[in-house]
């Protein structure tokens, strides 16, 4: 084996896929093609001057909120993913763990058709062409957006490498670039979209031609970009992006003993412990938040059953989740008490342990909110007759919430004390879709 | 070229605090050398310089002729480093990450699997070879991953605080390998806070306070030096060499 083929090997050994990452991979197809069922009107809102209708829309705006995680996550794994520490202290080309890198994230984006595949299932029975667009924009965007990610921090990092930018300058380049690979992505996609729409009249064939020639000139130009400067430069600006991301305190290592850490097998009891621990003390300092939690889940099915009807009830998963993201979510309370005490750090436990149980404390916290929440939007809606919208409200309110969760405990690690604004970007993110996406119902 | 690792005027600061300051040092073939000092005395900052993960604000370093900035898979090469915060794959076995790193640093399949074997024998992980590395406790993963520094015997190891958390069994052995692997001509930089394990095991004694070096003495050095019954030479060579005199008549008066 060549040493990219072995560093390609070991690479996707450590990264093992459960079985129940498989199973809920698989169980993902048949409820995403009855989520397209609960959101999409049989009509899809086609018309002459617009062939793409409410789909295409929506594969805009899904690839949109995709690329805004994918921007940062690209990122992630080229500089601060754990294994880019290990794998840099040995002599390995820039352009093999670029190649390593790509594979990944591409084979990921890849995967991710998959379940959206199916989400196109039902549109695709009756109009075949249509679905295959919206599937086109969705991995076509995000390759998109990966490729536009790869060389804008590339840009960025080697514009820190001169002598006359600061460390704070650095820092704040660093934190920029996500935020304008998404801005530039974003346009990308848009003319992707346009492709798209383009493609579906015959008589637009011209501007097809032209905005698919601009796309794939982006995506080669930026890759190629990316790769030279990552094969020239890439130590250069890991060892730049390493000083300006954080300072780590290792305080605790000192402390750390030779006893056998957390074995596989008596995790599930340590982490039963940790979960009671966590829920004790959540209902016994945090009354108020409880109450709080009660309030908003109260008034909010208050004011459905008040209204007579609503016109645009599909934003209002996310905006029943967004609220309690940026006010009360366990999550935060939680992680702050473990900064604040330190017990944990220096305790024999594993963090993915410590994770865990915070996970399940905040889901068993926040269950009768969430069951609340639910039957609060689902029962008006079956009132109403809107049974699209309560498959929608059913599957999405708790969706939602269990991937907010998920999502905070995974940033931690990034972004150690800094969720909170993390949490609210998502929660802004929320927002914007609650809107974004009636208005792409209304097009 | 008869020094390993050539670090010359190197400088790093963190915004108006300056970690390291204007450091010079040199390792050649078989030297062991011990970087000593005080918590923040910027030891842990050279050392991730020299293995290329930090940027220095001035100063170049070369490991055995390659700068580390400008030819760094070069460099890395023929270095062996082991970080503070380790940082190992988790789903490897002990023994696949060793022929990971082995197999990327070229090693043949017969060189390596003697390298691994022996390795995993002096760190007493034999039985483990076959667990996967988030079942290895702190103590573990730390020999582990100074076996993957040490698999291609590179020209440099560089280990930073690597013995914290070792049991002593492991502790004695790992210091007669590199012992042995320093005769065999390699250059070893370690940095730790044992003195008691560094006075037998290191040649030299590199003092760092505040960010510059304070003390550069041979093991024939410390030799010569009158021997104080309270403490051991070393120790008494760094707390002299730190400012730190009213800690040794504290030690005196004690006795």
């Amino acid at each position: 084996m060549s040493p990219r083929q072995v560093l390609i090997h070991y690479a996707t050994a450590s990264k093992p896929t459960g079985m129940r990452s498989v199973v809920l991979y698989i169980l993902s197809l048949p409820l995403m093609a009855l989520l397209s069922w609960g959101i999409l009107e049989p009509s899809y809102g086609i018309t002459p001057d617009q062939p793409g209708g409410i789909p295409l829309e929506m594969a805009f705006w899904l690839t949109c909120l995709a690329s805004a995680f994918l921007s940062f996550f690209v990122m992630e794994v080229l500089f601060r993913r754990q294994d880019i520490k290990f794998l840099s202290q040995h002599p390995i080309l820039p352009q093999a763990i670029f190649a390593l890198r790509m594979r990944q994230t591409f084979f990921g984006i890849l995967r991710s058709s998959l379940p959206m595949a199916a989400f196109w299932f039902p549109l695709s029975l009756t109009h075949p062409m249509l679905g295959l667009m919206c599937l086109g924009v969705w991995v076509g965007g995000l390759c998109l957006c990966v490729a536009v990610s790869a060389a804008t921090i590339m840009y960025v990092g080697q514009s820190t490498l001169e002598p006359s930018t600061t460390r704070q300058a650095a820092a704040s380049k660093f934190t920029a670039a996500p935020a304008i690979a998404l801005a530039i992505s974003l346009i990308l996609v848009l003319l992707l979209k346009l492709l798209g729409e383009a493609l579906l009249k015959p008589q637009a064939m011209d501007a097809a031609m032209t905005a698919s020639g601009i796309v794939m000139g982006a995506f080669a130009a930026s890759m190629g970009y990316a790769y030279v400067v990552f094969s020239r430069r890439y130590y250069a600006v890991l060892a730049n992006f390493s000083d300006n991301d954080m300072v780590l305190l290792n305080a605790h290592y000192a402390y750390i003993d030779d006893k056998p850490r957390m074995r596989m097998l008596e995790a599930p009891s340590v982490r039963s412990l940790l979960v009671t621990k966590d829920i004790l003390q959540f209902r016994r300092r945090h009354t108020s938040t409880m109450l709080l939690m009660v309030g908003i889940a109260v008034l909010g099915a208050i004011a459905l059953f008040s209204t007579p009807s609503y016109s645009h009830e599909l934003f209002l998963p996310f905006l029943a989740v967004a609220p309690y993201l940026m006010l009360v979510h366990p999550w935060h309370v939680l992680q702050s008490e473990r900064f604040e005490t330190g017990l944990l750090d220096t305790m024999p436990i594993a963090s993915d342990v410590i994770a865990q149980a915070k996970r399940l404390a905040c889901f068993q916290i926040m269950f009768p909110y969430v069951v609340m929440a639910t039957l609060g939007l689902v029962v008006p809606m079956l009132f109403h007759g809107l049974w699209h919208s309560a498959i929608l409200a059913l599957v999405c309110t708790p969706g939602l919430y269990i991937a907010s969760t998920w999502i905070m405990s995974r940033m931690v690690y990034r972004f150690g004390q800094a969720t909170r604004p993390v949490t609210y970007l998502l929660a802004a993110l929320f927002v914007i879709s609650a809107f974004a996406l009636p208005t792409s119902m209304m097009s | 070229m008869n020094c390993v690792l050539d670090v010359q005027q190197i400088t790093k600061k963190y915004g108006e605090f300056t970690a390291v300051d204007g450091l010079s040092m040199q390792i050649a073939p078989g030297e062991s050398v011990a970087f000593i000092g005080p918590n923040g005395a910027g030891k842990s900052t050279t050392m991730r310089a020299i293995a290329g993960m930090t940027r220095l604000d001035a100063g170049s370093i070369r490991i055995m002729g390659n700068d580390v900035s400008q030819a760094p898979v070069e460099a890395r090469r023929h270095l062996g480093f082991v970080p503070q915060d380790i940082a190992l794959y988790q789903h490897l076995t002990g023994e696949e990450l060793l022929t990971f790193v082995a197999k990327i640093r070229g090693l043949d399949t017969q060189t390596s699997q003697t390298a691994i074997d022996e390795l995993l024998e002096i760190c007493d992980l034999g039985q483990a070879r076959r667990r996967l590395i988030r079942e290895y406790s702190g103590g573990m993963a730390r020999k582990v991953a100074m076996a993957a520094a040490l698999v291609a015997r590179p020209e440099l190891v560089v280990l930073d605080e690597s013995f914290v958390g070792l049991d002593p069994e492991s502790t004695f052995r790992l210091s007669q390998y590199l012992k042995r692997y320093t005769q065999a001509g390699g250059a070893l930089l370690l940095s730790s806070h044992i003195l008691d394990m560094l006075e037998p095991l290191c040649t030299r004694f590199f003092i760092l306070h505040k960010g510059q070096c304070v003390g550069d003495f041979s093991r024939n050095d410390l030799k010569n030096m009158p021997a104080t019954p309270e403490m051991s030479k070393l120790t008494a060579l760094y707390l002299r060499s730190t400012e730190q005199t009213e800690l040794m008549d504290a030690f005196a008066q004690k006795e």
